[in-house]
């Protein structure tokens, strides 16, 4: 017996060496890939003619759709930074799915609207329309009233109600900058091949000070919890997606920010109203149908386009987002599981899939196991004192680093952060996260993983984001 | 380079020479030339400059769409009487960036254009009846036509109350219905209640 138990530590111990091996290789080359893209991006940013395709005629209108559901609170602000934005035909759709809080009538007095008439097809079925509100004096600002469903109901009454080739999908609590719609349709203007999706950077607004719809200093938040996401955000963003964006591979764009080719979107019959990451599902789902299809396109983007966004600030409710977006993963992958390995649908099949079966959904698990098992297996003397340094320093200070050359990306490129006492607590915060915060977002992962395969696949509330509000509800 | 040109001189003072730069290219091969020579042109009555507004009439009729959108825009400032039938044909534009700006500049042309409206309604077309309806509602036409069920001109009573009745036909009843919710001249809204009146008992 003692036998199996020391033969089953030592095989973790080897498995768990092999697989951080694997996945900080993935992520370095991920990284070289990253660098090497946004530093030529920066370089060419400077000949892109923004002002070119803001002028010009042929640039397409696009519709920027915000489902809220109990927004009360920021629905306005985000509604007057989306007026704000710099481009040339744009309108923007706001659907409020239900609210129970008074959304609806703090819109209607807001920007004094009144109820009309439109002709609602229903390409893509939704909860019922209640009503329409619109005020002339705006005339590209149109509130759908319909009844409680969820966000993918939402938004795919958004693609109903929008008249543009494009639709942004925006979160009612994210602010767009001004320049965000002509820097994200750029690469959709300069492809050779259908570009059917698009996706900006979402940036924490946390410690961002703003004056009516103008950014006015960028700080870091002073919530520590905040200024972990704010390291994150950049990681994720500048090299995660760079990286995957190469091979047009992007699994993940943000529903926060992501613009959509309204035609593909239609062709796959919309975002599917049952998903939990809905964002996430339909760019699988985008994928599948013109690999299967053989349809060239291709899934952007673009790391200088900005969103900011509020995050959480207490830890219960990060949690409860930490476990839903694991929980959304998990259930994307598995509606998709087909994909998996299937040649048939090239290197989304046989690495992309395969990538965040393996490391991003069973990855927290391995490295809450690793915890235990390793640390013990030491203290059981199964295992020497170089082994359980090498796991240290791959599943410790390889995230440093990480983390560390995210900041770096952001200081060399964009540095919306611009004072130097920003960058050094991002820097210490890059270090502090590998102890504590990157362990307790494992084990929420973890909690969700458990959660999925025993059942329990309920949404839960995200209250209390940067200005308290209440965020989608979800049942079952 | 010309709609480069073209846009730069839209932005400065208008004179004769650039008005007549714009007219020469009315007719160029490239359509962003064309958009912009009527984007030019659409300045004129902001400097009291005179062109023939016939000229332009050619470019409603454009295969490209932001072409015809930059025409109707003009003639929103030309306020040209001729163009009505044409802006009329284009709120059943394919695109609804031109149906939208034609049901504008025609909701602005005080009630001359009342008939092309009514012209619409009164069409085979469902969707271009749909469409009108849409703009009328969208550019707030619907609260004038109310007010006019108050008109001491007849002729304009008859078409605003038909407008208005066609309009329920095609299920298009809010204005009505939000009018009675409001408070308003009480003459208005018993009207209202005869229109309504009648479309259930049709």
């Amino acid at each position: 017996m003692k036998w199996l138990i020391v033969s089953f530590v030592l095989g973790f111990n080897y498995f768990v060496g092999i697989y951080y091996g694997i996945f900080n290789l993935l992520y370095s080359i991920l990284l070289a890939i990253s660098l090497f893209v946004i530093l030529r991006y920066i370089k060419r940013i400077k000949y892109i003619p923004f002002a070119d395709y803001r002028n010009s005629p042929k640039t397409p209108p696009i519709s920027l759709i915000i489902p809220a559901f109990n927004e009360e609170k920021v629905i306005i602000r985000t509604i007057k930074f989306a007026l704000a934005v710099d481009y040339p035909a744009f309108e923007v759709i706001v659907i409020n799915d239900g609210s129970k809080d008074k959304t609806l009538e703090t819109i209607i007095e807001a920007f004094q609207l009144g109820k009309i008439d439109l002709v609602h097809r229903n390409f893509l079925k939704t909860k019922p329309v209640r009503g329409f509100y619109y005020n002339p004096e705006i005339p590209n600002l149109l509130i759908v009233d319909k009844e409680r469903a969820n966000k993918a109901d939402a938004l795919n009454c958004g693609v109903n109600v929008s008249r543009s080739p494009y639709f942004c999908s925006v979160d009612a609590d994210s602010l767009l900058d001004r320049e965000s719609l002509i820097r994200l349709i750029t690469p959709i203007l300069e492809s050779n091949v259908p570009v059917v999706a698009c996706g900006g950077v979402v940036r924490v607004l946390n410690g961002v000070t703003f004056k009516d719809t103008i950014i006015k200093e960028v700080n870091l938040p002073k919530n520590a919890l905040s200024v972990f996401q704010v390291v994150e955000y950049l990681r994720a963003f500048l090299f995660g997606r760079v990286g995957w964006d190469v091979v047009n591979s992007l699994l993940i764009l943000s529903g926060a920010f992501t613009l959509f080719n309204k035609a593909a979107v239609l062709e796959v019959g919309g975002f599917r109203p049952g998903n939990i990451t809905e964002d996430m599902e339909i760019i699988v789902r985008l994928h599948k149908y013109n690999l299967k299809n053989k349809k060239p396109y291709r899934i952007k983007f673009v790391s200088d386009p900005i969103c900011w966004t509020e995050v959480p600030e207490r830890i219960k409710m990060l949690g409860r987002q930490r476990r839903r977006w694991q929980l959304g993963l998990m259930q994307t992958i598995f509606q998709h599981i087909a994909l998996l390995f299937n040649p048939r649908y090239g290197k989304i099949g046989m690495l992309v899939i395969p990538y965040y079966v393996f490391f991003e959904m069973v990855g927290p698990l391995v490295e809450i196991l690793g915890y235990i098992i390793v640390p013990l297996a030491y203290l059981l003397g199964v295992l020497n004192f170089e082994f359980l340094i090498l796991f240290l320093i791959l599943a410790v200070f390889y995230g440093i680093l990480l983390s560390t050359v995210g900041i770096f990306l952001e200081e060399i490129t964009y540095r919306r952060y611009p004072k130097w006492s920003n960058l050094f607590r991002l820097l210490l915060y890059g270090v502090y996260e590998n102890f504590g915060y990157r362990q307790i977002n494992s084990f929420w992962r973890t909690q969700a993983f458990f959660q999925y395969i025993f059942g329990r696949r309920k949404w839960e509330y995200v209250k209390g984001k940067g200005t308290d509000i209440e965020n989608w509800e979800k049942g079952k | 380079m010309k709609a480069c040109i073209l846009e730069v001189l839209s932005g400065l003072p208008l004179t004769q020479v650039s008005c007549s730069l714009a007219l020469e290219n009315l007719k160029n091969n490239e359509p962003e030339v064309r958009a912009k020579a009527l984007m030019l042109l659409g300045l004129t009555n902001k400097f009291s400059i005179k062109i023939d507004p016939d000229l332009l009439l050619p470019s409603l009729n454009d295969d490209v769409w932001f072409v015809r959108l930059q025409a109707v825009k003009a003639f929103g400032t030309l306020k040209h009487e001729k163009a009505i039938d044409i802006l009329g044909n284009l709120l059943g534009d394919k695109n609804w960036q031109v149906r939208n700006a034609a049901s504008r500049v025609l909701a602005g042309m005080d009630d001359t254009s009342l008939d092309i409206f009514l012209k619409i309604l009164k069409s085979e077309d469902r969707y271009a009846r749909e469409s009108v309806c849409e703009e009328i509602e969208r550019t707030n036409l619907a609260t004038r036509l109310i007010g006019n069920l108050d008109n001491c001109d007849q002729i304009i009573y008859e078409k605003s109350r038909e407008i208005l009745r066609l309009m329920l036909h095609l299920n298009f009843s809010t204005p009505l219905l939000e009018y009675l919710k409001k408070e308003g001249k009480d003459s208005l809204k018993e009207k209202i209640q005869i229109i309504l009146h009648e479309a259930q008992t049709a």
